[in-house]
This record gives C-alpha cells, structure tokens and sequence, in this order.
C-alpha cells in the first residue's frame, strides 16, 4: 500500500478555550482532490494552516508523503504548496517579479530556467498576458490565480488551497477546476477548502464535511450526500383532480411527515425515515384510494445539506 | 487508482553568505530602487550633500579670513594706540593681539570641515529612515500576511533575517553610497589618516545593522506599521539624545551603543573644528581606555563588544519569530542569560570606574560644556582648580538609577517570557496528550513563575554587589562607617523588587492584555506626578506628598537606596519615620495585591486543570 500524501491522526487546534479543530482524522492520496466544507468557522483554515505548517497543532499527527510534520518541518514545507484565503499580494511588484521571488527563493536555478518556470506556470493559470501587469492592478480573481501559480512554482506534491475560488467569476473558476484536474492527474494532492459545497462537487474526487471543528461526513461526493441528506427529504406527489385534499389528510396523519404544502394537485412534504417506510408511505396512500399520478423525492442539493449542517451545529452549541 | 507522485524538484536555496543573491533582497532591491522613486532620492541626497561639501569648507574659510582681517585692523588700531603712549602700553597691546591671534590653517583644515556634517546626514539616512523603513516594511509583510510565504520557502532563518535587514532599507544603502564620494573627497583632500576614519565608519554600520535590526524586531512584534516605524526612530533618537546624559551620570556603558566614543576618539583627526564641541557635547574624552572588571578595551574594542551582544540577542529574537510565529522573542534560558549579561556589562565597567573616581559626575566637570570652556580657561591662565572627592548623595543615586534598570530589565524579560493565556492552555492539553503532567519548564507554554523569581533573586544579588562597590568604595568608606547593616537595606530592596515584579507578573499571566500595564502607569508613575504637584504648595516636605508618592514602586526603591546612608544623609525625623510607616503600608498593600492577583491566576489555573481532566475523562 502507497503512503498517503497526506495524514491528520487527532488533530487538534486550540486558540485559548476555544476548540477550532478536534480530532480530526483524515487521509488523502496522491492524485486526489480532496475538499475540506463547512461554514465559516468549522476549522478548516485552522486545519490547513497546521498542513501547512504555519500553526502549531495542540496535538495530533500530521504527515506530509510519510514525512511528520513537526519533526521535519523544513522538509515538509519543500513539498508543499500553500494558498491562504484572500491571498495577499505585495503592490509593488509585478507579476512575474512576484513568481520569480518565490522561484529564487525555492532554488528554481537561474536565468532562463527560472524564468522559463515563470512563464508555465503563467500559463497554466491563464496569466501569461499579464506577465508585466502589477500585481496591484489584477482583479481579485487574477490575484487568487497568480498566488495559485506562485504554489505551483516548485511542482509540490501537495497543494493546500484556502478558499482558492473566491473572488473568481465562473470562467476563473472553470479553469481552476481545470488547473486541479491536471494537477491531480500529474500525481499531485490536493486539499481545497470551500464553504460553498457546490462549488467543491464539481472539482472534488472526495470530500470532507466540518462544522465545529470536527469531521461530519467523509467519503466520495455520493457518498457524503447519502450520509448527510438521508436523515429527511423533500417529497412530492401529484394526485388527480379533487383528490389533494384527501392525500393532505392522509400524510398528515403519517408517521415521520412534517411541512405539508399545497399547490393544486401537487402537495410537498418532509419525510424523515427509512426507505422501506417511505414506500410504506406511498403504498399506504394509494392503498387508501388516492389517485396517485406521479411521485418524486427531490434530492438534496449541497447547499441544502450545508445549511442543514449548519443550523443543526447552531442548534446544538 | 492512485497516481504516482510526481519527483520531486531538487530545490537549491541559495547559500546565507550570498546577499546580493539572497531573494528577499533582490525583491526589495528590485522594487524599491525603481528609477523613478529611487532618482528623486537620489536626487534631494545630493543636492543636500553637495551643498554641505561646497558651503561647510567655503564658510568656515570665510570666517577665518575675516577674523583674520579684523584682528589685523584692531592690532593696526591698538599700535596706533600705543604709539601715542608709551612702551608699557605696547608691549600689552602686543601680548593681547598674541593672545587673541586667529590660527593660520592650513588649506586640508578646511577640506575636513565637511566630513562632520556629511556623517549627520549619513547617519539621518540609515539610522533613522533606514530603521523606520525597516520596521514599518517589516510589520506592513506580517499585517498583509506575506510574511507567511516567505515562512514557507526553504530559506534559512538566518538568510531570511538578512534578506530583510539590508533588503527593506536598501534605497536608504544607495543614498548613503551617493554620499560617500563627497565623504571619501573630503578625507582624501583633508589628508585624514585611515586609521582615523576606518574605525569611524566600521562602527558606523556597525550601528546600522543594530539599529535596524531594533527596527526587524520592532517590526515582528508591533501590528501597527505607523507605530513600529515612530517607536523604531524614536528609539534611535533617543540614543543619540538622552541615553548618552545616562552615561554621564554613572551609566557609561549605555554611551557604547552609540557611535559617539569611536567619534569622539578620532574627532581630532576627522573634524578637528567639531572636535572640541563634541567632547563638550557628549562629555566624553578621548585617548581613555575603557575598564571592564579587570580588563581594559579600547572605545572601538568596547563598542563592538556592546554593540555585537545586542547584534547576537536581536538575531536570535528574530531567528526565533521565523521558527515558529508563536515563539516568544526569548526562550526562558535565554532571557536569563540576557539579563545576566547586561548587568555583567553595566556592572564590569561601572565598577572600576568608580575606583578611579570616573564614575562619578563632580568628577567629569570638565566635560560638561560651560564647566569645561570655564575650566578649560582656568587651565590657561595657570589657576588650579582644587579637586573634591565625590559625594555620597552621587554614589547613592547611582545605586537608585541601577536599581531602576534592574526593575525595567526586569519587566522587560518577564513581558518578553510570559506566555498568554491560549499558549498555556495549549500546552497543558498537549502535555496531557503526551502523558506528562505540565508543559517542559523552560517550554514558552509553561510558567514564566520560575524564571520570574531567578530574576528576582539575580537582580537582588546584583544590586547588592552594585551599591557595595560603590558606597564601599575608598571614596566613601570613612562616610559609610556609621550606616546600617546593608544586608538589611538588601533586605528591604528584595521586599520591594519581589513584591512589584510577582505582582506584576501574576497580573500579566492570569489575565494579560492592558490591564499591568495601565497598573505600571497608575500605580508607578502617576503617584510621583501627582506628589510632585502637592509638594509644590508646601515649603517642608509635605506629609501628604510623601504618602502619595509612597505608593510607586519606584520611590520605594529610592527608600531602600537611602537606607543604606549614614543617618545624616538620610530624611531627619519626623520623616524617617513617616517612611517606615509608609514602607510597612506599602508591603501590606503590595501583599494584598500579590495574594489578589495570585488568586486570581490559581484560579485561571484551577480552571484549566479542571478543563484538561474534563477532557481526560472524556
């Protein structure tokens, strides 16, 4: 079995008496996206900024390709990439000057080879034709981008991206999912945090689903949905003419039905239960003489899932 | 299916000692010597160096020919004058004109007229703009957060420092070398000897770095770019101002920090016409060994001692900031290390100065300026002056003011080791992790408590073998005979020094933030202001004003120093016993605020014990 390129045993993240992560597990191979979600304040950033080895953990193990992070801290930063949230840049520099800072400083060699460096990675964010522009004068999208090249400048076999998609309109974003793509079929992990779950869908091979700093669901995007959306769904059931009043009573005296809405013939409700009783449900209300014409459960979109989340975690502090 | 991980990149940092190829100083270099911002710079530097290069020599010959020219017309005037009388007049007139004779200088005397003034220009640039740069660029990195890449880069620690040390002030580089050509002119027309200026100018940037590395610390420490930028200048300014008044008044070692003794040594080769004003200015003399225990150094030798310890200290703080963001400046070892050195270095040159007498200020009369020109006078005119042995009221205030330091040094350290509240509670849980019962105790998670009382201790052994080397000294050893024991005196400092310094530090660990310091200020110095102002109103000494003042800390170390004196020099009675009764209060106070603030921080103890067996149980 290869080693995972990236490990979190127990992770935990204290500031004073507040837990910011706690014990987190998780694990994420080479050439996997991997997406961190939850709202503001479930601890991913605290959690990447550890990866990153930016924040002391309070405790936990954190290795990066095999190598533990507290032990060999400098050997760790050699492999990985790291984009902060809003990622700031210096206003007076431009962009390659920017990129060839950080190239010199990693030891990208000299001259040409640096400068043929820049000009990839450049390309590979779709900058190139900003290579003269200041770097206070991009657009907050094109700045998320130039920190993004900035990370890829080493060829890190972990990349850690904060929020990376904020500020981008659909175009940035489409060619981020892009850059990731390719780099994640280059061997590359990476690990993208995002408090907009569909943003992460489409560009995540898993996921990982936070609300007070501990791990809520983890597993492929159908999988996270499963787990997270199973506990109550929306159905609806179109009847036949003069028959929504009867179908109405009927679910309401059902077992797990709540928030019964009518609209004509079609009435919509939440059903918390199993999937066995949800087809109890129906057969019970076309065994009553309702005439069915059709029924749809309505599958829960991620941004439902997170807000559920969310409310829950609110409800529960 | 797993991809396979992509080789890594062979990443070749280059090496520390290469700092024209160090990146963070290629960035600075790069942007800040812009054409356009870099020539306008330029630009002002020269016209300002030019001017002092052409007018200073230009002046000062003006000046001379007209001295010249009106002494030859009174001389003319006076053999006018004689003439008319008789030879007894004339002969006078003769020695007055000799007397007040302008020197006839040669024309090199005039081309190192504006090595001084180029010097003040060059050190306006790189010690105060060079160091608020420094600071303020420093903190604007860790305020937009780019700090944080560079953290990541696989550069060393120390080739980070150096990056931003000379990186961030280097427009202020370039326009100091701008006026080096007009320096290095001046010296070569003036025919100065190397020997004379090398020195000058090695301690120079000598200075520089430690300077601007006050400003890197600044800089890492303070969030607000405008403060670090004012605090770092001012720091500089104020050792070029008040801290040389110090070294006049039983704290020479603090003049090392400056560039003056180097300056004032070769004053008399480099700007023969500023020479004497500067010795007067600075009250220093040259051509004086500098004592140090047993040893002796050279001014230059010294200076790069001093100045060097600090260098180490500073790197260190900021090696330590770029480990780990965390980190306190200084590891508890270190601090303590620190404090032992500096008062190593205060006491090992204080000590035998006040042997020799140097120490004390009635002894350096000559150096202060209106003493000096009246003494200076004298000396012409074969007048000697007779010579008085220091006063005991001098050794006394020196032993206050050393006090004085020990408690800011103190404090300083304790702020500096002190780990706030969230860093403590870290390391607790991650001592729990690991199955051990406290964070290590030299951790910067752990108590500051153990460090705090070997301060407290040091200090207290250290002022006692301070005030016995100067009130035991043989100037005032017949005087001393008649004082108390001065291990009670001892006694009565500790009770002071430990009280102030564990309240303050229980104070800073249970709750930290702002609440010691506006402590410092409403029960250190505000008492003494408002005392002063009641005191004002009275001819005695007012009972009131004593009460009040009694509250600081500080006058309760003046108190300790005053009872080390023969009862003559001490307050006459009713007062002496007004300040018994005032230090009994004072204790039992500051034993209440000890044991109040100490609950409290047992209690933010208690909680987080608790917090961590919740969580073990858990």
């Amino acid at each position: 079995m290869s080693t995972p390129a990236i490990e979190i045993r127990d992770l935990r993240v204290d500031y004073g008496n507040f837990v910011a992560v706690n014990d987190v597990s998780l694990s994420v191979d080479a050439g996997e996206v991997f997406g961190l979600v939850g709202p503001n304040g479930a601890g991913k950033s605290s959690t990447l900024r550890v990866l990153a080895t930016l924040n002391r953990p309070t405790y936990g193990e954190v290795k990066l390709c095999g190598l533990d992070l507290l032990e060999d801290t400098e050997g760790a930063r050699r492999l990985l990439g790291y984009m902060p949230d809003l990622a700031p840049l210096p206003s007076d520099l431009k962009a390659w000057e920017f990129l060839d800072l950080y190239a010199h400083a990693y030891g990208l060699g000299r001259g040409k080879k640096r400068h043929a460096r820049i000009d990839e990675c450049l390309e590979e964010v779709h900058l190139t034709d900003k290579r003269e522009a200041w770097c206070r004068a991009l657009s907050r999208g094109q700045m998320q981008r130039l920190v993004l090249a900035k990370c890829l400048l080493h060829r890190p076999r972990v990349i850690i991206l904060d929020e990376p998609a904020s500020g981008m309109d659909p175009l940035s974003r489409r060619d981020l999912r892009l850059t990731l793509r390719h780099l994640a079929a280059d061997g590359v992990a990476v690990i993208v945090s995002s408090h907009i779950l569909s943003e992460l869908a489409d560009m995540c091979s898993s996921l990982c689903v936070m609300n007070h700093g501990r791990v809520l669901a983890a597993g492929s995007v159908d999988e996270v949905r499963a787990r997270l959306g199973q506990a109550s769904r929306t159905l609806t059931m179109e009847v036949l003419e003069g028959a929504a009043e009867q179908a109405a009573a009927l679910l309401g005296k059902a077992d797990g039905v709540t928030e019964i809405v009518m609209h004509g013939e079609r009435i919509s409700f939440i059903f918390s239960g199993t999937a066995p009783a949800q087809c109890a449900l129906i057969a019970g209300v076309i065994a009553q003489g309702v005439p069915v014409r059709t029924f749809e459960e309505q599958k829960s979109s991620f941004e439902d899932i997170l807000i559920q989340v969310a409310e829950e975690g609110r409800a529960g502090s | 299916m797993t991809n396979d991980p992509p080789a890594i990149t062979k990443l070749r940092p280059p090496p520390v000692w290469q700092l024209w190829n160090n990146p963070i100083f290629r960035r600075y270099a790069r942007s800040r010597l812009r054409p356009q911002g870099l020539s306008v710079a330029l630009i002002i530097t020269l016209v300002i160096g030019g001017f002092i290069y052409l007018f200073v020599p230009a002046v000062n010959k003006r000046i001379d020919e007209q001295r010249q020219h009106r002494h030859l017309n009174d001389v003319r005037r006076l053999e006018n004058l004689s003439q008319e009388k008789n030879s007894e007049w004339e002969i006078l007139a003769r020695k007055v004109a000799d007397w007040e004779k302008p020197k006839v200088r040669p024309p090199s005397f005039y081309e190192r007229t504006p090595i001084f003034p180029l010097l003040v220009l060059q050190g306006i640039i790189l010690f105060l703009f060079g160091t608020g740069q420094v600071a303020g660029g420093m903190t604007a990195e860790s305020d937009e957060g780019s700090v944080d890449y560079q953290r990541l880069a696989p550069m060393s620690p120390l080739a980070k420092t150096l990056g931003y040390l000379f990186g961030l002030p280097v427009r202020e580089y370039v326009m100091f070398l701008a006026t080096l050509p007009l320096t290095a002119l001046a010296l070569w027309k003036g025919n100065v000897p190397w020997e004379a200026w090398l020195p000058v100018y090695g301690v120079f940037l000598f200075s520089v770095i430690l300077y601007h590395l006050t400003g890197l610390v600044s800089g890492t420490v303070i969030r607000n770019k405008r403060w670090a930028f004012l605090l770092s200048m001012g720091l500089v300014f104020m050792l070029y101002t008040v801290v040389p008044q110090g070294a006049r008044f039983g704290f020479p070692f603090v003049k090392y920090l400056t560039l003056w003794p180097v300056l004032v040594e070769h004053a008399q080769e480099i700007a023969p016409k500023s020479a004497e004003d500067l010795i007067f200015a600075t009250g220093m003399t040259p051509g004086t060994e500098v004592p140090f225990f047993n040893l002796s150094f050279s001014d230059l030798a010294f200076t790069l001692v001093v100045q060097g310890f600090f260098i180490l200290a500073m790197v260190l703080m900021v090696w330590r900031k770029w480990c780990r963001a965390e980190s306190h400046l200084l590891s508890k070892f270190w601090g303590l290390l620190v404090f032992v050195w500096i008062q190593l270095l205060i006491i090992g040159n204080a000590v035998p100065m006040a042997e020799d007498g140097d120490l004390f200020p009635s002894q350096n009369l000559q150096r202060t300026q209106v003493a000096g020109k009246f003494m200076q006078e004298m000396e012409r005119r074969h007048i000697e002056i007779p010579k008085n042995d220091p006063h005991l009221m001098e050794g006394a205030t020196i032993t206050f003011v050393f006090a004085i330091n020990l408690l800011l040094v103190i404090a300083l350290l304790v702020i500096m080791m002190t780990p706030n509240a969230d860093n403590q509670v870290r390391g607790l849980r991650r001592a729990l992790r690991n199955r051990r019962g406290t964070a290590p105790v030299l951790s910067d998670e752990s108590s500051a408590l153990p460090v705090t009382l070997v301060l407290i201790a040091a200090g207290t052994v250290a002022w006692y073998g301070f005030q016995r080397s100067i009130l035991g000294s043989h100037w005032f050893s017949g005087i001393m005979a008649g004082a108390e024991n001065p291990l009670l005196s001892a006694g009565r400092f500790f009770l002071v020094l430990a009280l102030t310094v564990l309240t303050f530090h229980a104070m800073l660990e249970a709750r930290g933030g702002k609440r010691p310091f506006l402590a410092v200020i409403f029960i250190g110095i505000v008492p003494i202001m408002a005392a002063m102002i009641v005191q004002l109103g009275h001819r005695e000494v007012s009972t009131r004003a004593l009460w009040i003042a009694g509250i600081s800390p500080f006058t309760q170390l003046a108190a300790a120093t005053e009872m080390m004196l023969p009862d003559s020099f001490q307050f006459p009675d009713p007062y002496r016993e007004q300040l018994r009764t005032i230090f009994i209060w004072w204790c039992a106070g500051m034993v209440l605020a000890v044991i109040w603030s100490w609950r409290g921080l047992a209690g933010v103890w208690r909680e987080r014990r608790n917090a961590r067996l919740k969580e073990a149980d858990g």
